[in-house]
């Protein structure tokens, strides 16, 4: 579904992603690990159009999205959350979701200034889909509050149910367990399931290892900016270079 | 989403509307000036709120489109001879022009250099207005016909017609353009930009386009300025205009649909009103401007009202079947 | 050649007015991310401050920067206290706005109190200094050199010499890590700003001293062409901000050799934004980037 070729992101004189490939096979749930400071977020912006490859190609459904903006690969049909919670703090929660349909959004500016039929059919329209999708995901109730006013698990939530609105091929998740206890983490976790079995694949970045163990088709491992290792948890677990990576040379069987 | 319309809200409004049409026949020319000069502030402030209050860009030099507006407008006028709607809309059109080229330089980089750039914008066109001599340099334009009506001139009371429906029209687009997707999306910029383009917004096109919108709407203001007043001249359009524009929107309650308003009107009448303070004008705006962002960042919309219990009440009244259900 | 030379000189001249602006704009920005739209209105007061000194007391060169830069201290340590400590919270816009509020409202309350016109001030070393082939430089420039030049230099040695510039310099990092550190964020603020406020102060006297005449509206246009020459050089970046300030002078001048002094306002502005459009971080600034 989507592949990387030889991905290299470079700041200056600093190699933050250094060569690295990947490759995402439709409805899978891939993740990303590494320690801190591997060139994860980095190659995942490269991905979503925030920081431009320097080197390598990246294709989604066989299209060419080196160095596409960030609003374009998410036209792609790349949806992504980030690593901060970004959600739209002035507006409820049922304003966030619709935000993420804005793609679907056909009528224009025209449209919207005189209130055109066609543009209030699909306004109301809109508000169907969003509650129905408020209601599947368990946050209809709150749909009124303030989403700076929601907890802070489902602030988690509400971002990566904005970014399913767009109705994205591919979801990409900037390490949707930081901050969060373990009660959150394991609801957090059959969340993801729950969507993934839906039929979306899923690409995540992540810290916590014993979640992405349990919740990854495949795993890949950078470290120091390249790819040390790839395959599913049992494969990347007895990995001699991931344990080092991560417990240092001395825990080396 | 069925807007059910609450009868007693219905005749608030209808009542406004008569006010407003049967208060110029019972007032001093002087009184319907001002209410002009209350309509063009209020064009103007609505443009400004646009792009301050809904998408989070800062324009420090409004008074720079209001200006460019103005003398399009005048010039077409005076040293052509074209008919007032024309000029009207050209000038409009003009001031969405250098808009457009100034977005197109500036709103692509952060915050700070858009409104370093509109600021300075408003002096470099003020400046080349006095020295340039296709605008007869400081002497300004004079003579600038009224509109003709149905084969006269103008009065001024069916200017402040004009103006008043021009006004009512502004409104209602603008607040329908801010209730829908567009204005959803202006919302989202100003709030988060990079996780409005994460969505697929187009960031640079949408601010683009309020830029171009929102300066149209102020070069139309400048047009009926230019043609009331029938006299223009570069002392007009100093920079402490694009600051009054600024305190409106800011007493008012940016962000919001009646904050601008009524912070036009309010600015507007009560030097007017409260005589000894209208030389004290300017000192008035920027100490009213400094107290109403400490003590009520929302502006006036946004303070809390209704612990004034008479208006409480009527709130109260007017919203139980009102409920908007979203 | 002689020309050149002797705008050059007037350049520079007035160039370190606009420095001193623009440095009391970056002093501002970097410990606060605040554009302090007042401080025109500082160099106004500060302008003010010395012609009532000469006016009243004592007619002093040096007293009057001294004044200047008391009345620009105070002043900015009062506004901060009273006004910018407690917006020091909200968004961007709206304490820019702020600050466009007390702007208006000291130049006009200097108005009221001070009088609507132009007031002259007594000169100073009237005499020219020299004349090298042409060229003219009197003593005035030359001393208003020299001190600019000495406060720049002593700001700099505050700003990377001395604990408390380290603080000022930490808290424009990050002002949550400079407050864990231990570093008193609140007060570090308040000489920050009330620093730069004295800069803008002298840069007033130094003003009214070199164009001769005060009045409650002369620090409109300096404000905002130092705030552009801040911005040229990289508002972020102190030596930018001088950088920026000097160059606005020694175009300036310039231009109005070429073109006409009645377009002086406009040259000096439109080069920035030119050089701005393919340079958006300034001369000197870096390029800020968000973490996501």
């Amino acid at each position: 579904m989507l592949y990387a070729e030889e991905v290299s992101v470079r700041f200056g004189g600093l190699t933050a992603v250094d060569r690295v490939s990947l490759h995402i096979v439709p409805d899978e749930i891939h993740a990303i690990i590494g320690p801190n400071g591997a060139g994860k977020s980095t190659f995942f912006n490269a991905i979503s159009g925030i920081n431009k490859p320097s080197e390598g190609k990246i294709t989604f459904q066989g299209k060419d999205i080196t160095g596409l903006k960030q609003h374009q690969v998410a036209q792609m049909g790349i949806g992504r959350t980030f690593q901060n919670i970004k959600l739209f703090g002035s507006m409820t929660v049922m304003e966030n979701v619709l935000c993420g349909y804005h793609q679907h959004v056909k009528s224009g500016l025209v449209h919207d200034l005189f209130g055109l039929p066609s543009q209030m059919r699909e306004e109301a329209e809109l508000l169907e889909r969003c509650k129905e999708l408020l209601a599947r995901v368990e946050l209809y109730d709150k749909r009124m509050m303030k989403a700076n006013n929601l907890p802070y698990g489902e602030q988690r939530k509400l971002e990566i149910v904005r970014a399913m609105a767009t109705g994205p091929k591919l979801l990409m998740l900037d390490e949707p367990a930081a901050g969060m206890n373990p009660s959150e983490t394991e609801e957090l976790k059959q969340f993801i399931r729950k969507i993934n079995a839906e039929g979306l694949t899923i690409l995540l970045i992540e810290h916590d290892v014993k979640m992405v163990m349990s919740l990854a088709d495949t795993i890949t491992v950078l470290d120091h900016g390249s790819k040390i290792a790839e395959g599913s948890a049992d494969e990347v677990k007895n990995d001699e270079k991931v344990i080092e990576a991560y417990l240092g040379k001395s825990y080396r069987r | 989403m069925k807007k059910k319309i609450n009868p007693r809200a219905l005749i608030l409004l209808l009542a406004l509307l008569a006010l407003l049409t049967a208060f110029p026949f019972c007032v001093s020319n002087y009184i319907i000036q001002i209410a002009v000069y209350c309509g063009i502030y209020i064009m103007l402030a609505v443009s400004l709120n646009l792009l301050v209050g809904y998408t989070g860009i800062f324009s420090m030099g409004h008074v720079a489109f209001f200006c460019i507006g103005a003398y399009t407008s005048a010039l077409l006028a005076t040293k052509l001879g074209i008919a007032f709607p024309l000029c009207f809309i050209a000038g409009g059109i003009g001031a969405a022009f250098i808009g457009a080229l100034v977005g197109f330089a500036t709103l692509r980089l952060n915050d700070i250099f858009l409104a370093f750039t509109t600021m300075g914008l408003g002096e470099v066109i003020r400046i080349i207005i006095q020295n340039a001599s296709f605008t007869n340099g400081a002497l300004g334009v004079a003579g600038i016909p009224m509109p003709m009506l149905a084969g006269h001139k103008m009065t001024r009371i069916e200017f402040y017609f004009m103006v008043l429906i021009l006004v009512l029209i502004l409104v209602y687009l603008v607040s329908r353009l801010v209730h829908s997707n567009t204005g959803r999306t202006l919302k989202m910029i100003r709030d988060d930009a990079n996780a409005a383009s994460s969505l697929g917004v187009n960031v640079f096109r949408y601010k683009m386009t309020i830029m171009i919108l929102s300066c149209f709407v102020a070069g139309l203001a400048g047009s009926l300025y230019a043609t009331f007043l029938q006299y223009i001249n570069a002392s007009n359009f100093s920079i402490s205009i694009s600051i009054n524009i600024i305190a409106m929107v800011a007493i008012g309650g940016m962000g919001t649909i009646s904050g601008p308003i009524i912070g036009a009107i309010l600015l507007q009448v009560l030097p007017e009103a409260i005589r000894f303070l209208s030389n004290y004008r300017q000192l008035m705006f920027g100490i009213a401007l400094v107290i109403s962002i400490m003590f009520a960042p929302r502006g006036l919309v946004g303070l809390n009202w209704k612990r004034i219990p008479f208006i409480a009440s009527v709130c109260e009244k007017l919203k139980t079947n009102n409920g908007k259900e979203i | 050649m002689t020309m050149i030379v002797q705008q050059l000189v007037n350049g520079i001249t007035q160039g370190g007015l606009y420095a001193l602006l623009a440095i009391s704009y970056s002093l501002v920005y970097g410990v606060m991310s605040l554009v302090n739209f007042s401080t025109g209105s500082i160099y106004m007061l500060g302008a003010v401050g010395a012609w009532l000194l000469c006016n009243y007391l004592i007619s002093d060169f040096l007293l009057s920067l001294v004044v200047g830069f008391a009345v620009g201290f105070a002043l900015a340590f009062i506004l901060e206290k009273i006004a910018f400590k407690s917006i020091r919270g909200i968004s961007r816009i709206s304490s820019l706005i702020c600050t466009i509020g007390f702007s208006q409202m000291l130049n006009e309350l200097t108005a009221l109190l001070f009088g609507k016109a132009t007031k002259g001030m007594p000169s100073f070393f009237s005499e020219k200094a020299f004349e090298v082939v042409g060229v003219t430089i009197s003593w005035l420039q030359l001393i208003l050199m020299l001190a600019v030049v000495v406060v720049l230099v002593t700001l700099q040695l505050f700003v990377y010499k001395t604990k408390m510039g380290l603080a000022v310099r930490t808290v424009a990092m990050d002002n949550t890590t400079a407050g864990l550190m231990g570093i008193n964020v609140d007060r570090t603020i308040s000489i920050a700003f009330s620093l730069a406020g004295a800069c803008a102060g002298i840069a007033g006297v130094a003003g009214c001293i070199y164009y001769r005449s005060v009045s409650a509206y002369m620090g409109w246009i300096p404000g905002i062409k130092s705030f552009s020459a801040a911005v040229f050089g990289g508002l972020s970046s102190m030596p930018g901000a001088i950088l920026g300030g000097y160059l606005m002078g020694i175009i300036e001048n310039f231009g109005v050799q070429i073109f006409s002094t009645g377009y002086r306002d406009v040259i000096s502005f439109v080069v920035m934004i030119i050089f701005l459009l393919f340079c958006p971080a300034g001369l000197l600034g870096r390029k800020k980037t968000t973490k996501v």
